[in-house]
């Protein structure tokens, strides 16, 4: 009876952490997905404020894997972090981040660059990248760096907090998700 | 009569240095350079895509005409491991230089999401 009891509270709480990434990875929800923000056409003037090496390689990651199938709406449980429609690109093929059985291998390779875009009403609000500049399991493997401005547009300013107020959050991707530091994970192949 | 054998020696010297001159030079590996910019305008793109040189000692000198910073790197299966260009910033040249059998290699940028962007090509080195 006891064992009993301890068995269903067992598949409970696994059934609990199972439901878990899906509450903060709708990257992969197609119910969650929302609006139709630009998915492409950036030009440099959308980006006015961004230093010249980010601004280069967000332009460029347009050309690059998608890391969710469609632009993902904002989260709920990261609060006012990261606003708006999200479009979200790796710098790897699929091939590079899924294993034999098509399913995503973590943790990313050294050099993965990771670009989040956001999007309000059509203007580009949020730029963040995520450089893997280490193997290993350590949140310092990982660097952040976020833009923001307002809706209205002007230019982007750096987001302060350093390097711990990103890793401060993306390591729950790794404690609950096992995701290796980025909520989102590859969403399934179009077509 | 002396100064005849001197002479004959001398000649005799002069012709096995020449032939042993001869024979260093065509048993040393060819060398060459080839040459590629990387685009200005931010635009994380070489002005090539396809290069080729015989076999031996390939350099490969990369001028940044971009306003951001790039390099050239190299690897291949022949290449225990890649060979890394120094990073320069606008105008300067990056370089690698390294002694390659037939084959395929890569190069490409090895600054972060660069190679992904389309910063890379293919060398193909000839017999």
């Amino acid at each position: 009876m006891t064992r009993t009891r301890a068995a269903a509270v067992s598949v409970a709480g696994a059934a609990v952490i199972a439901a878990l990434p899906l509450a903060i990875d709708p990257g992969t929800a197609d119910s969650q997905s929302t609006a139709s923000p630009r998915a492409a056409g950036l030009t440099p003037a959308d980006l006015e404020g961004i230093p010249a090496p980010d601004r280069a390689l967000t332009l460029a990651s347009e050309r690059w894997q998608r890391l969710t199938r469609r632009p993902i709406a904002s989260l709920r449980s990261l609060g006012g972090a990261h606003p708006g429609a999200k479009s979200i690109r790796v710098s790897r093929t699929r091939a590079q981040l899924t294993g034999r059985n098509g399913r995503q291998r973590f943790p990313y390779p050294r050099r993965t660059v990771v670009v989040k875009t956001g999007t309000v009403g059509g203007t580009v609000t949020l730029v963040a990248i995520m450089r893997r500049v280490a193997t290993g399991g350590d949140p310092s493997a990982w660097r952040y760096v976020e833009y923001t401005r307002g809706g209205g547009g002007g230019a982007f300013t750096r987001v302060g907090g350093g390097q711990s107020l990103c890793s401060g959050c993306h390591v729950s991707a790794t404690d609950t998700q096992r995701s290796d530091y980025v909520f989102s994970r590859l969403g399934p192949p179009t077509g | 009569m002396r100064t005849s054998r001197i002479g004959r020696a001398a000649l005799a010297l002069t012709a096995i240095a020449a032939l042993a001159a001869a024979a260093m030079t065509g048993a040393a590996a060819p060398s060459s350079a080839r040459t590629l910019s990387a685009k200005p305008g931010e635009k994380l793109a070489y002005s090539v895509t396809r290069l080729s040189a015989p076999a031996g000692k390939v350099t490969l000198r990369m001028t940044n005409k971009d306003d951001i910073a790039h390099n050239v790197a190299l690897r291949g299966k022949k290449l225990a491991k890649p060979h890394l260009g120094k990073v320069v910033g606008a105008g300067k040249v990056s370089t690698v230089a390294v002694t390659l059998p037939a084959g395929t290699y890569t190069f490409y940028c090895s600054v972060f999401g660069h190679e992904a962007s389309g910063m890379r090509g293919t060398l193909t080195v000839t017999r």
